[in-house]
C-alpha cells in the first residue's frame, strides 16, 4: 500500500523526467570504457542541490540503475567492460559479438539486466520494511558489532592483499576522526582550522579519492584508455525482438535464477557488490553447466549470469544502504552522500520518520528499472555510437563538475582543497595497488564504530561481558571472527602456491 | 629506472608507519575527557597502534619477498619523470587557486582547455577539427554549468574576488 502512495508521489512530470535524464545519463557514462556507475553518479550530484529531496535521490536512483547498466554495451560491442560489474559480459558477450551475434548478445544482456534489476527492486520493496523493523529493536552493542563485520568483510574481501585492505581501512577511519569527538566534543585532529570543526565533508572525500585520481591515472597512461578496438568490420546476424525464443529465454532461466540470488546476496554483504557478483555468478552458471568447455567462446547463459547478478546486486546494496546506513560499495556511498545533501539520514528510522520519501525513492528504482530497460532497448544505437567520445575529452568535464559538486556541498572553498588533496591520496593508493573501497566504508563508519562501542561501555560501566551476552552482537563478533580467519587462511595458502610454483 | 613491487611495498610500508607515529603523537593534544571509560584518545591511538602493526608487516613481508617474483606478473613499473602526470597536478593546483580568483567560468574554460591538451596524444595537435571541437567543448561546457546553476537551481558558482573588488 505504501508503495503505492510511493508510485503516486513520484508521477509528476518532474520527477519521471528526472529519472528518464539520470536513466539515460548514467547509462551514456557507464557503457564508456573506464567510467563506472560511481563516476556517473559523481557528475550528475551537483545538480541535485536545487532539486527536493524526492526529485533529487529519484535522480540520483536512476543514474545508479543507468550506470550499472552502461557497462553492458561496451562490454558486449568493444570486449571493454564499461564498468567493474561488466567483466564477466565480456568473456562470452565479445566473442558472440565477433560471431556476428551481438544483437542476440545485447538482447539477452538487456532482457536479463532488467530481470536482475526487478528481482532486486521485489525484494528490496518487501524485505527492506521488515529489516530496518528487526534493526530497530538493535542496540549499540548489536550496531557495533554489525559496523566491525562490515569494515572487516570490505577490507578483508576487497581486491589485493588483506593487509593492504586493512591499512586501507584504517587510514579511513583515522580521516573519519578529524572534527569533533560526538561523545566529548573536543577538536581532534583540526589542527586549529575551525571549518574542520565537523570534520570532512563526505562528497569532496569521495570525489576526490575516484574522480580525480582517475584523471591523473588516464594522464600517466596519456589516453591510452581512449583506444577503442571495435567490431563494425563483422557483419552481424539481423535478429526479431531479442534474439532468442521463448523456449531459450526459459532454459536461460535457470541460469538467471540462481545467478539473481547471488546478486542479492553479494550486494547486500557490504563491500563487494557487482564487480563481485558478475564474476561469482559466472563461475557459478559455469560450473553447473553441462558445457562448461563453452563457456567464453560465446555462451549466452554467461552473458545471462553476468547481467543478471550485477543487477540484482544494486537491489540488494539499496536494501543495507536504506535500512542499516551501511554504504556497500563506493557508489552507494556517493548515493549517501545524496542522502546527506537533501537532510535525510539512511538507517532504520528512515523507514519511520521520511516513510513518504522512502517508498517514492523505491518506486522510482523500479521506474528506473523499467526505463533503463525501454530506453537501452530502443536507444541502442544511439549509444553505441556514443562510445566514440574518446575519456581525454570526457574527463576533464568530469573534473569540471567534481569542483562544482564539492564547491555546493557547502558553498566552502576549502572543500575544493580537499578533493585535490584527497585526489593526490587517492592516486597513490591506487598505484600502489591499496583498494579504496576499505577507505572510503571506514571513513563513513568509524563515527558510529567509535561512538556504539563508547556508548555501550558507558552502559556496562566498562565491561565487555553484556556486548557478548546480546545474542545479535555474539553472532556478528564471530562472524568477523571468521572472516578474518578464513580470510588469512587464503592468504597462507595462496603464498603457500606461490612458494610451490617457484 | 625500474620501481619493483617490492620497493613499492616496502616505501607505502614505511610511509604507513610514519602516518601511524604521527597520529599517535598528535593524539597527546586531544583534550582527554572523562565523560566515559575510553575517552576521546582512545580510538585514534587504537588505530594508530593496529596501523603501526599492519605496515610493520607489509615492510617485513615485502622484504622477504622472493627476488624472482617482482617482475613475473610485470608489475615493475617505469618510474621516470611523466609530464602529462606532472603537468595534471599542476593544473589541479592551479585550478583550486585561481577559480577563487577570476571566478568558475573563467578558469574553468581555461583549464578544461589545457586539461584536454595535456590529454591529448601530440599528433593531433595538428589536427585543427580536434583542436576546435577541444575549444568548443572549453568552453561551452563551463558556460553551459553556470547559467544552469544560475538560473535553474539558483545557486551561485564562484565568481571571483577579482571581479567582486572591481
Amino acid at each position: 500500500m505504501e508503495l503505492l502512495h510511493g508510485f503516486q508521489t513520484i508521477f509528476a512530470f518532474d520527477t519521471l523526467f528526472l529519472i528518464v535524464a539520470g536513466v539515460v545519463g548514467g547509462l551514456i557514462i557507464g557503457a564508456l570504457p573506464g567510467l563506472s556507475a560511481f563516476t556517473a553518479l559523481a557528475i550528475m550530484l551537483p545538480f541535485t542541490f536545487g532539486m527536493e529531496a524526492v526529485n533529487g535521490i529519484s535522480f540520483l536512483m536512476a543514474v545508479y540503475v543507468g550506470g550499472c547498466s552502461g557497462g553492458l554495451i561496451s562490454a558486449i560491442l568493444l570486449g571493454i567492460p564499461g564498468t567493474p560489474s561488466s567483466i564477466a559480459t565480456c568473456f562470452d558477450g565479445y566473442p558472440l559479438a565477433k560471431k556476428g551475434e551481438a544483437k542476440k548478445a545485447l538482447g539477452a544482456a538487456i532482457l536479463f539486466s532488467f530481470i536482475g534489476g526487478l528481482i532486486g527492486a521485489v525484494v528490496l520493496s518487501f524485505a527492506g520494511p521488515h529489516i530496518a523493523k528487526v534493526a530497530l529493536r538493535f542496540n549499540s552493542y548489536d550496531y557495533f558489532a554489525i559496523i566491525l563485520f562490515s569494515l572487516t568483510t570490505v577490507s578483508a574481501l576487497s581486491e589485493g592483499s588483506i593487509v593492504k585492505g586493512l591499512l586501507s581501512c584504517l587510514l579511513g577511519i583515522t580521516f573519519g576522526f578529524v572534527g569533533t569527538d560526538s561523545l566529548s566534543s573536543y577538536y581532534r585532529y583540526t589542527f586549529g582550522i575551525n571549518k574542520l570543526a565537523n570534520g570532512f565533508n563526505l562528497v569532496p572525500v569521495l570525489i576526490g579519492l575516484f574522480a580525480v585520481s582517475q584523471i591523473m591515472l588516464t594522464a600517466r597512461e596519456k589516453a591510452a584508455s581512449a583506444k577503442v578496438v571495435g567490431i563494425s568490420d563483422i557483419k552481424q546476424k539481423e535478429v526479431k525482438g531479442f534474439g532468442f525464443s521463448f523456449k531459450e529465454f526459459l532454459s536461460y532461466l535457470k541460469t538467471a535464477i540462481p545467478s539473481s540470488i547471488i546478486g542479492l546476496l553479494i550486494g547486500i554483504l557490504p563491500g563487494l557488490g557487482g564487480n563481485v557478483s558478475n564474476l561469482l555468478a559466472y563461475s557459478y552458471a559455469k560450473k553447473t553447466s553441462k558445457h562448461p568447455e563453452d563457456f567464453g567462446t560465446g555462451v549466452v547463459e554467461g552473458v545471462v549470469a553476468s547481467e543478471t547478478a550485477n543487477n540484482a546486486t544494486v537491489g540488494g546494496a539499496l536494501i543495507i544502504l536504506l535500512t542499516l546506513g551501511i554504504p556497500g560499495d563506493n557508489a552507494t556511498s556517493m548515493i549517501m552522500a545524496g542522502f546527506q545533501l537533501h537532510d535525510v539520514t539512511p538507517g532504520p528510522l528512515l523507514f519511520k520518520t521520511s516513510g513518504v520519501l522512502v517508498y517514492a525513492i523505491l518506486a522510482a528504482f523500479i521506474v528506473a528499472n523499467v526505463v533503463f530497460f525501454l530506453v537501452e532497448y530502443y536507444g541502442l544505437s544511439l549509444f553505441v555510437k556514443m562510445l566514440s567520445i574518446p575519456s581525454t575529452l570526457l574527463l576533464p568535464i568530469v573534473i569540471v563538475c567534481c569542483f562544482v559538486g564539492s564547491y555546493c556541498a557547502n558553498n566552502n572553498s576549502l572543500d575544493i582543497l580537499i578533493m585535490v588533496l584527497f585526489g593526490f591520496l587517492g592516486y597513490m593508493l591506487k598505484r600502489n595497488k591499496f583498494p579504496l573501497a576499505p577507505l572510503v566504508v571506514g571513513f563513513i563508519l568509524a563515527p558510529s564504530l567509535e561512538t556504539y562501542l563508547r556508548r555501550s561501555l558507558m552502559k556496562t560501566e566498562g565491561s565487555f561481558l553484556p556486548v557478548m551476552q546480546s545474542p545479535i552482537a555474539a553472532v556478528f563478533l564471530i562472524l568477523t571472527v571468521f572472516a578474518v580467519g578464513y580470510t588469512v587462511y587464503g592468504e597462507i595458502k595462496k603464498t603457500q602456491g606461490q612458494v610451490r610454483g617457484n | 629506472m625500474i620501481v619493483s613491487e617490492k620497493k613499492k611495498n616496502v616505501y607505502a610500508g614505511i610511509t604507513f608507519l610514519l602516518f601511524a607515529i604521527f597520529i599517535y603523537a598528535v593524539s597527546f593534544w586531544i583534550p582527554e575527557s572523562k565523560s566515559d571509560v575510553l575517552g576521546s584518545r582512545f580510538f585514534p591511538r587504537c588505530t594508530a597502534v593496529f596501523m603501526g602493526i599492519l605496515s610493520g608487516i607489509l615492510t617485513l613481508s615485502s622484504i622477504g619477498f622472493k627476488k624472482s617474483e617482482e617482475t613475473k606478473d610485470g608489475s615493475a613499473q617505469h618510474a621516470g619523470l611523466n609530464y602529462s602526470l606532472l603537468l595534471t597536478c599542476l593544473a589541479l593546483i592551479l585550478y583550486y587557486l585561481i577559480i577563487l580568483q577570476l571566478g568558475f567560468v573563467i578558469t574553468s574554460i581555461v583549464y578544461l582547455f589545457c586539461q584536454c591538451l595535456i590529454l591529448l596524444p601530440k599528433e593531433d595537435y595538428r589536427n585543427k577539427k580536434k583542436m576546435m571541437i577541444t575549444l568548443a567543448i572549453s568552453v561551452l561546457v563551463p558556460v553551459a554549468i553556470n547559467f544552469i546553476f544560475w538560473k535553474i537551481f539558483m545557486i551561485a558558482l564562484p565568481a571571483g574576488n577579482l571581479f567582486m573588488r572591481i
